[in-house]
């Protein structure tokens, strides 16, 4: 018999809700017409309202909603020594843009900014905790210290998965970690395994999920090979026939488009995802970070996913 | 369409947007709450329109634009002028920044002449010329949520057929050089086949120079592939990531002319007249100098006013320079 549950991807929408508007007063913020102090309760009482949102929608696995990245680099930028960042760029396919991570130096943990948002959150019943992916932080980064993309990868890895204990320790029940540039690019199969082994020995369930673009099988079985669960963009081609995984999440709300699914496209999808992947636990979640949908559509589309879960 | 400009080498121009005065945001907050006119809000827009033109002006840009007082974000504002949109709650772009994302309910149709009054008012402050500015099908397109439409390449078309119009608007309006934005190609290498199938809809058989502004993506792929755009000129942003573009270009057929942007418009940070003409000199060792347009990275609307006018200023002093070592 499947498990199913429901999660969100990713970023949540930042503004929005009963909450104070985090977007007026990070403006105020940067014109110092309000503290540190008072911003700082702004985003929390912002993460509280995410995560009341996806609980008020039946989500099963909040997130945080990661209220205070501004990409999904921004927290490690902020945290490691050796990162600072230069121009901006675009995500992938989308036109939402990041800050260029730029590698001045040796990379050294230093806090985790992220399980301190994640703590915070757990507070008010987040679940979902989230990190870059190796390989997708790698491709982000301009390499002016080690100019060997392989060491960079590998040093990434150590920074983070001491990331993913520091979650681990804040009570994160799951850990998504976002890879879709395995989804984009093809890479060298050996080096997945040998980098998600490690997470995959990790006290709490890890996912290494995609969007935008698909898995190939081969990247597939390397994340299997890995011991890690994997998460796939369902409302994408996916050529992957063969899916031996325990947890599986599906991405079956497209979140990158504000047009409702109707019931039978989400029915059929559901039923297509159940038989092509019998997994022991499967997620049903949108396709990607709930953000690029404005918030009152988010909403209504989150709470397609209680719907998903309860057909039979 | 080439055609005969009488520039000098080297022109010089903006990519579009210029910093909105304080003065502006307050009064379109006030036409939003039904405080003040429309027309009252207009004339406030002619003003900075005005100052916009006499910034152009003091630092000695070949090339002027209109600074686009009235637009708001790229995308949003062509939607909003035509028919087929509903317009959503703002989603973030990035930062604290964030944009109202159009949806496409209905049919796109060309409704009014969207860019022709603030082309014609600019026009008439200045003898040098200004250009018209389009945000083109593509990004359009690709920036818009679909709820109507079947397939993308509809999409694309149905807003090539519209802002064709307004093409044409802006010609009969005396228009000589118009400036089409397809910001969102930089990272879809793979449609840029669809991209140039929009442009050739737009601009085909105009008697307009035409310019593309493409920004802020994955240039090692689209590289081989921009040749193919249907355009005279093709701007493009190099100082941000310090000329890194250049090296991928290199090899690859770039026929048309060159946008280089010199000037890094996402740091407070001015880049200096020396290091703009040394990124001149880096240039003319892929493009010809007859090849080669100065101007920043992408719109000035996240800068101040006074970063603006030095940015500029240097960018000019730097492009004086740099004529008269390619006499």
């Amino acid at each position: 018999m499947t498990k199913i549950s429901t999660s969100t991807v990713g970023i949540f929408p930042k503004i929005g809700g009963d909450a104070p508007s985090l977007r007026a007063n990070l403006h105020k913020f940067d014109r110092d017409e309000i503290d540190i102090a008072a911003i700082e309760t702004i985003i929390q009482k912002n993460i509280e309202r995410a995560v009341a949102e996806q609980i008020a929608a039946g989500i099963d696995l909040p997130t945080d909603g990661l209220i205070r990245w501004t990409d999904l680099f921004s927290p490690f930028v902020k945290s490691w020594q050796g990162l600072t960042r230069r121009g901006i760029h675009r995500f992938y396919d989308t036109n939402t843009l990041y800050g260029e991570p730029v590698v001045e130096g040796e990379l050294v943990f230093t806090a985790s900014h992220a399980a301190a948002d994640f703590a915070i959150a757990k507070e008010f019943g987040a679940k979902k905790a989230t990190l870059p992916g190796v390989f997708t932080f790698a491709a982000a980064c301009v390499d002016n210290f080690y100019h060997d993309a392989k060491k960079l990868r590998s040093v990434l890895a150590a920074n983070l998965l001491l990331e993913a204990q520091k979650l681990v320790e804040a009570g994160a029940e799951i850990i998504e970690i976002h890879e879709p540039e395995l989804g984009w690019n093809q890479i060298d199969v050996a080096e997945i395994t040998a980098i998600y082994s490690k997470f995959g020995e990790l006290k709490t369930k890890i996912l290494v999920t995609t969007y935008f673009r698909n898995f190939s099988q081969a990247t597939a079985d390397s994340l299997l090979a890995a011991k890690v669960g994997i998460g796939i963009d369902f409302s994408k081609p996916c050529v992957i026939a063969n899916l031996a995984t325990p947890l599986l999440q599906v991405g079956i709300v497209d979140s990158r488009e504000t047009k409702l699914e109707s019931a039978e496209v989400l029915a059929t999808r559901r039923a297509e995802a159940l038989q092509k992947f019998p997994a022991a636990e499967i997620i049903f979640a949108t396709t990607s970070h709930v953000e690029y949908l404005p918030h009152e559509i988010a909403l209504a589309k989150i709470a397609l996913l209680q719907n998903v879960k309860n057909l039979k | 369409m080439k055609i005969d400009l009488n520039l000098p080498l080297f022109p010089t121009t903006s990519v579009g947007s210029f910093p909105k005065p304080e003065y502006l945001a307050t009064a379109r907050a006030q036409f939003y709450r039904n405080e003040i006119s429309r027309e009252a809000l207009l004339a406030l827009e002619e003003q900075a329109t005005r100052e916009f033109i006499l910034l152009q002006e003091r630092v000695g840009l070949d090339v002027l634009v209109d600074g686009e007082a009235e637009r708001g974000d790229m995308a949003t504002f062509f939607a909003e002028k035509m028919n087929g949109f509903k317009i959503s709650e703002p989603v973030r772009s990035y930062g604290n920044r964030y944009y109202k994302k159009p949806r496409i309910v209905s049919a796109i149709e060309f409704r009014e002449p969207m860019t022709k009054h603030f082309f014609e008012y600019a026009q008439k402050l200045t003898s040098k010329p200004v250009k018209g500015m389009l945000t083109g099908p593509y990004t359009m397109m690709d920036w818009s949520f679909n709820e109507f439409y079947g397939s993308r390449e509809e999409v694309v078309r149905a807003f090539a057929k519209v802002l064709r119009e307004e093409a044409i608007e802006l010609m009969k309006a005396g228009c000589k050089i118009i400036q089409v934005d397809e910001p969102a190609l930089s990272v879809r290498s793979d449609e840029i086949e669809l991209a140039a199938e929009g442009l050739r809809l737009v601009l085909d058989g105009l008697e307009m120079y035409s310019i593309t502004h493409i920004c802020y993506g994955a240039f090692e792929f689209l590289a081989p592939k921009i040749h193919l755009l249907p355009v005279d000129q093709i701007d493009l942003e190099f100082a941000g990531r310090d000329f890194e573009l250049l090296e991928q270009l290199r090899g690859h057929e770039f026929p048309q002319d060159v946008g280089l942007g010199v000037y890094d418009v996402h740091t407070h940070k001015i880049t200096p007249q020396a290091k703009i003409e040394e990124y001149i000199a880096k240039a003319l060792t892929f493009f010809r100098p007859e090849q080669i347009w100065v101007d920043p990275d992408c719109g000035l609307k996240t800068r101040t006013f006074e970063e603006s006018e030095k940015g500029l200023a240097e960018m000019v002093a730097a492009t004086k320079a740099a004529r008269l070592s390619n006499k």
